[in-house]
């Protein structure tokens, strides 16, 4: 009975329906809005990174990472690039030889990781060859070709098929050195890593270092992100002599933006429901006031004062449940657009152009983040319904009939 | 045709004995001022736009592989030594008592604030064989006519320059002259060689002067005392464990 | 007379006046704290970056930035201190930085020597914080600190000695042997794998570079002044030297930091919706509640534009006092949250700590802020305003009094 009462009274008034109901739907669907976008954010960026730069895992001699000491090559590397070549869950493989040494010109000289890649395999993992902004990718025929960044060019002073000398210790300790050409030029986002790098085919710099046909980095992208730790683990069954380094620690910088991201996204959410919570209140006890005389009345027809109250809670709570549909339509329908399209922030910020991260964000949805967006909002709308519902509860009759 | 071929073939004689020539030519230059093994008295200079150094060396080498350096003076720096074996460099240094090897970071510095680098060390010997040389003209400094010679590397060589310009005395094939280029034909170093007089018994530069062309004012200076050539010095001598003892 | 009635109408219906001041109240604080917190986060990264290594704003020779070398040096004079000496700066640090190597046995490595005052430089860096063995180095003695990861690949521990060579002032040789006090860990691998601390009179002395700088550090007491202050400095000092502050040291941070922001203008896009949404609810309840009053008025004469300029004013009367209310209220809860900053927990914490970054939620406390914000409500309050004058002049008075 209380409960038809209610109902009719939600539809009796239907502007303020219309706009507790809009109120409702509008903070789910921007709840759900910004959780998918913030969650497209940080899933760019972190793609970003992996597929461009750390890859998903990466291998190395478990003593190779303490100091980058060519005599630290992986050991059986023929059987562990033939096993995962044929993993399906890995999508591509590509072995290296890293060497840390100096790149000089005539006008001078600088600190430099040489990467010595398998161009084609080099190229499915980190896209190298889309990063070159003049010059061209490695060929078959022309030797000691290597990949600078601009950074480095500039430095360096030099230019597009000019030549530049490498030097570092070899396997033995001993200084080994050699002229390599500029094919091409490449440009990230990310300066330090530009800094830091250049490309030469394996087959050019093995030798030199003393390692020939040996590697001593291999790094893997999966298909899927998820399957990170499950494909370690296999790996490391089979090889537990190698060291094996998920995305997630060999880059703490990473780690650190997934860690925050959680938190930061849940305070947000919290005051975008707080901001929601005293929108419905302060409508619905306007609306209470509005409602005075005939409240009043209804208390003096012998109403129960409970009943009032639980009636302004049912209330309160059909509108809810009719906001909360439209919202999840709204939600879902914008995050389904804005998936396919995704959002440019370019035109918010241009600071994103000089970026790199692309400025294309796509948002993306997480089931359990709907639940939990749904459980705040309908939680909020109800608590706030209990204010108005005691002010209802404590109406006095006599009073209340005489406005 | 046997006229055309006879031709042909006399002109690519004719050529290639010219290139060997300028290989010969910068080979005896070379082997010249070196000797199998030698020992020099000098005075390194370093000049600057605001200050200037002064320090005083002895140098002794053997063949290409093998040098040893000892610095006399100022007496802060004194009993320092540089020894190169091959492509290695050694520095060791009394104040510290330790002798270190220089890692590849280090051979681009520069060597004792100089304007030359660690790398020059092990490098100069390779004029010979890291390039290809040929002759270009005729052309005289200081009063004496020379070969003017280009180097351009050889493809595969480790060295930055672009091409190099040799000016050698045709007498006495004594290097008077030297410029440094980068690829894109700038000239990076000039190196000028001066005051010829007997030393070691040969007509030879006392004063070499090498300036570097980006930094205004800077130039260093070699100036050598003494020079002896063809002494006996034993490959032990080239030791790391001899650097502590070396006079 | 207009006035006089505002006035009483709003006075007389405490009720309804106080849940639509509320609103806007409720709107102004929630405003304030969100953008406090997104300052407070931005500033305390900023501060996190900064206080890393590079301070808020360095005092260099001019050109030492572009060739970062010991010849590019300047005299630690008195009187450059006393120009560089503002109320605005807090902290004054001496630094003499060269690129040296470190040896011990038979490894040598390359590193950073840092030769600096050990007391200011723990009060712009915390560098006795990040000490993990041993103990802190003083002026008066000749020992170093050296980094964790130098340490580990030297084999270098607390009491040993490190040996130090390399490219002194005009042209000598640095050598020297120094104990290790202490051992100190820094997040950043680049910091962790290169630096070397020593007393600046024995680094000095260690280049034979009495007296000279290579740059001076400086921290402020308000970042948000940090243009002022440059400027002020670069003003002082004649052009032998350039100031430069964090931005222009580090402009890959600054864009990072740049296209964060970007993201929160999203954020807070939608908490304006929603705010408005909460105070439109409002308005329109009052709006409804007072329809029979609005009839009744017009009835008996009064003319429509008259009652519109009764509501405005009463729009604008709400909207200030709502403002200032809020203002007010927000200023013990801003000043709080900057106190007690909402603490990270668990894993994010211990990401966040490994980098050397403190796991807070900060708030920062500017009025700017306060004065922003507010205004934002406020035109936002007085544009919902106008619903009410629509309302009255769609009024047909005897259906209005049908109630």
């Amino acid at each position: 009975m209380l409960i038809k009462i209610a109902w009719r009274n939600v539809w009796r008034n239907k502007t303020r329906s219309l706009v507790i109901i809009a109120a409702v739907a509008i903070g789910l669907w921007a709840g759900f809005f910004l959780m998918s976008f913030y969650n497209g954010l940080i899933e760019q960026r972190i793609r970003a990174a992996i597929e461009t730069e750390i890859s998903h895992l990466q291998i190395h001699h478990s003593q190779f990472l303490n100091d980058y000491d060519i005599q630290y090559y992986i050991p059986s590397a023929a059987n562990l690039l033939e096993q995962t070549e044929k993993d399906p869950l890995i999508k591509a493989v590509a072995a290296r030889v890293v060497i840390k040494g100096m790149i000089s010109s005539a006008s001078g000289s600088t600190g430099i990781q040489i990467n010595g890649v398998y161009p084609e395999e080099e190229d499915h993992v980190t896209q190298l060859g889309r990063k070159l902004i003049d010059g061209n990718y490695f060929t078959k025929e022309k030797p000691y070709e290597i990949i600078i960044s601009e950074k480095t060019l500039k430095k360096l002073k030099l230019k597009l098929n000019e030549k530049t000398i490498l030097t570092f210790q070899d396997k033995d300790g001993n200084i080994a050195a050699g002229a390599f050409r500029i094919a091409g030029i490449y440009k990230t986002v990310n300066t330090p890593y530009d800094e830091g790098n250049a490309f030469v085919k394996i087959y050019d710099i093995d030798t030199l270092a003393g390692i020939a046909h040996q590697c001593n980095e291999v790094a893997l992208l999966l298909q899927k992100g998820k399957d990170v730790e499950n494909v370690k683990r296999r790996l490391q069954k089979e090889y537990p002599q190698l060291e094996i380094k998920t995305w997630t620690e060999i880059s703490p910088e990473m780690s650190l933006l997934v860690a925050a991201s959680d938190q930061t996204m849940l305070i947000y959410m919290s005051i975008i429901m707080l901001a929601l919570a005293f929108g419905i209140i302060n409508t619905m006890l306007m609306a209470v006031l509005e409602r005075t005389r005939e409240i009043g009345m209804m208390l003096a027809l012998g109403m129960n004062r409970i009943r009032v109250f639980t009636m302004i809670v049912f209330e309160t709570v059909f509108l809810v449940f009719a906001g909360t549909p439209v919202g999840i339509v709204l939600g879902l329908g914008t995050i389904a657009y804005t998936h396919k399209k995704g959002i440019n922030l370019k035109q918010f910020s241009e600071a994103y152009s000089s970026l790199g991260y692309s400025s294309l964000i796509y948002p993306t949805f997480n089931i359990r983040q709907f639940f939990l967006m749904l459980a705040m909002v309908i939680g909020t709308a109800f608590i706030a319904s209990l204010l108005p519902a005691r002010r209802a509860f404590k109406l006095k009759p006599a009073e209340a009939i005489r406005q | 045709m046997l006229n055309e071929a006879s031709c042909v073939i006399a002109i690519f004689f004719f050529l290639s004995v010219h290139a060997q020539d300028a290989k010969e030519i910068v080979k005896r230059a070379d082997d010249r001022a070196k000797g199998k093994t030698s020992l020099a008295n000098m005075t390194v200079q370093i000049v600057r736009p605001n200050w200037s150094r002064e320090m005083v060396m002895k140098t002794w080498t053997k063949g290409n592989d093998l040098a040893l350096i000892l610095v006399t003076s100022p007496v802060k720096d004194k009993g320092i030594v540089y020894l190169k074996r091959k492509k290695e460099v050694w520095n060791w240094v009394p104040a510290i008592e330790r002798n270190i090897k220089l890692p590849p970071s280090m051979m681009s510095q520069s060597w004792m604030g100089t304007d030359f680098t660690n790398d020059d060390l092990v490098k100069e010997a390779s004029i010979v064989d890291d390039y290809d040389q040929s002759i270009l003209k005729d052309t005289t400094i200081d009063g004496r006519t020379c070969y003017m010679i280009q180097m351009l590397p050889k493809p595969q060589s480790s060295v930055v320059w672009g091409k190099v310009l040799l000016w050698i005395d045709k007498k006495d094939f004594i290097t008077m002259q030297a410029e440094y280029y980068d690829e894109d034909g700038r000239m990076v170093n000039t190196m000028h060689c001066s005051d010829i007089r007997i030393l070691g018994g040969k007509l030879l530069p006392a004063k070499i002067e090498m300036v570097p062309l980006e930094k205004k004012g800077n130039k260093t200076v070699l100036i050598y005392s003494s020079l002896e050539f063809d002494k006996t010095i034993d490959d032990n001598f080239f030791a790391t464990q001899n650097m502590p003892r070396v006079q | 007379m207009t006035e006089k009635l505002t006035w009483r109408n709003l006075w007389r219906n405490k009720r309804r006046t106080a849940i639509t001041m509320a609103s806007i109240s409720f709107a102004v604080v929630l405003a304030i704290v969100i953008k406090s917190l997104q300052d407070g986060v931005f500033d305390n990264l900023i501060k996190n970056v900064v206080s890393f290594y590079s301070g808020y704003i360095q005092v260099h020779k001019k050109g030492y930035q572009d060739e970062q070398v010991l010849e590019n040096s300047f005299i630690l004079s008195d009187s450059l201190i006393k120009k560089i000496q503002q109320p605005a700066v807090k902290t004054i640090v001496p630094r003499i930085e060269s690129f040296t190597l470190a040896s011990s046995g038979n490894i040598t490595k390359g590193c950073m020597v840092v030769g600096t005052d050990p007391e200011k430089e723990n009060e712009l860096t915390s560098l006795k914080s990040k000490l993990i063995q041993g103990a802190y180095f003083s002026k008066d003695e000749n020992d170093a600190l050296i980094a964790e990861g130098l340490a580990k690949r030297l084999s270098l521990s607390v009491n040993d000695t490190i040996v130090l060579l390399g490219q002194g002032y005009q042209g000598a040789i640095a050598a020297g042997k120094y104990a290790i006090k202490g051992v100190i860990k820094f997040g950043q691998p680049q910091l962790n794998d290169g630096l070397v601390y020593l007393p600046i009179a024995t680094a000095q002395n260690f280049l034979s570079a009495e007296n000279i700088a290579t740059s001076v550090v400086l921290a402020i007491d308000d970042p948000e002044n940090i243009d002022v202050i440059q400027q002020s400095l670069a003003s002082k000092l004649n052009d032998k030297y350039e100031v430069m502050t964090w931005k222009q040291m580090m402009p890959d941070i600054e864009n990072h930091i740049k296209a964060d922001a970007a993201g929160f203008y999203v954020w807070t896009g939608i908490l304006y919706l929603i705010i408005a949404f909460g105070i439109f609810g409002t308005i329109l309840m009052m709006t409804a509640e007072r329809k029979y009053e609005f009839g009744m008025l017009i009835a008996i004469g009064m003319k429509k534009i008259k009652l519109g300029k009764m509501l405005i004013a009463e729009t604008i009367l709400i909207s200030i006092c709502g403002t200032l209310t809020g203002m007010l209220l927000s200023v013990p809860l801003v000043l709080y949250l900057q106190k007690n900053p909402v603490h990270f927990s668990g894993n994010r914490a211990k990401a966040y700590e490994n980098f050397g970054f403190e796991a807070i939620f900060p708030a920062t406390f500017s009025g700017s802020v306060f004065v922003s914000q507010a205004f934002v409500v406020l035109i936002i309050s007085l544009i919902i305003g106008i619903y009410p004058l629509w309302h009255v002049s769609r009024l047909d008075p005897v259906k209005a009094m049908r109630k």
